[in-house]
């Protein structure tokens, strides 16, 4: 609307100006000097009236993606430190349980059948452990970094896989 | 330290005692004993809690990880056995 206005003003100042050019010469090369500062003026203002807001709005647009790209980071780091955190602490108590289980077999304080149980309950989580390995590794690494992936290299050295056939020789 | 545990079991399980193995383990999963299991799962915890706090993670975070640098770490390696 308001380019439309523009426009229309333009059009009849340089008809103006033309019916001037006609009638005397002298003012005419003033008048053509108007027309084109008007028209540089009009291209400039049309032109930076709508560079600046584009940019504007560009720049704006990159902060609030980077706002929600961070918030989405965040939310899937958050998700895999929950899952690991629980895996790693399910490990822990499991290892403790059996570990418990085996002394209190060994005075005669536990039935063959709680430690089965707590073997097998040891076997399930190392095994989920180790299937998820490269998995929870790599997504350490990507979310957070190459100190954290080596300290969890560090917390977690290789527990055997082979409780499933120690399970065998307990029955 | 799962292998001390195994080995506990496998003790056990051919009738010896594992009460030494047993004693010697099990600071490990109690306490803040630095060094202990329990302390560096602990601290692990804090590490990426605290980077989530700060949201450094991902792309935000201290250090990328990339295919670079994780072939500068030996791979997981992990007994199937038998």
């Amino acid at each position: 609307m308001a380019v439309q206005r523009a426009w229309s003003t333009l059009v009849y100042r340089v008809g103006l100006l033309t019916r001037s050019v006609d009638s005397a010469d002298g003012q005419g090369v003033d008048a053509i000097d108007d027309v084109v500062a008007i028209v540089v003026g009009f291209v400039l203002t049309t032109l930076v009236g709508g560079w600046w807001p584009a940019v504007l709005q560009q720049r704006s647009w990159i902060r609030q993606n980077d706002v929600r790209m961070r918030e989405a980071e965040s939310q899937r780091a958050g998700t895999a430190c929950q899952d690991l955190m629980t895996l790693l602490d399910k490990r822990l108590f499991r290892m403790h349980r059996l570990l418990g289980a085996t002394t209190a077999r060994a005075r005669g304080a536990a039935s063959e059948d709680v430690l089965e149980e707590r073997l097998r309950e040891y076997d399930d989580v190392v095994i989920a452990w180790n299937e998820r390995l490269n998995m929870n590794l790599s997504l350490v690494g990507s979310h957070f970094g190459d100190v954290a992936r080596a300290y969890l290299r560090g917390c977690t050295r290789s527990s055997g896989a082979w409780v499933s056939g120690l399970r065998a020789q307990c029955v | 330290m799962g292998l001390r545990v195994e080995s506990a079991v496998r003790v056990a399980s051919d009738g010896g005692d594992p009460a030494s193995i047993a004693a010697d383990a099990e600071g490990e999963f109690e306490g803040r004993d630095p060094g202990s299991l329990n302390d560096r799962v602990y601290q692990f915890g804090l590490m990426l809690m605290g980077q989530l706090r700060e949201a450094t993670v991902g792309r935000y975070g201290p250090t990328k990880s990339t295919p670079r640098t994780a072939d500068k770490m030996s791979a997981p390696q992990v007994d199937p056995g038998p």
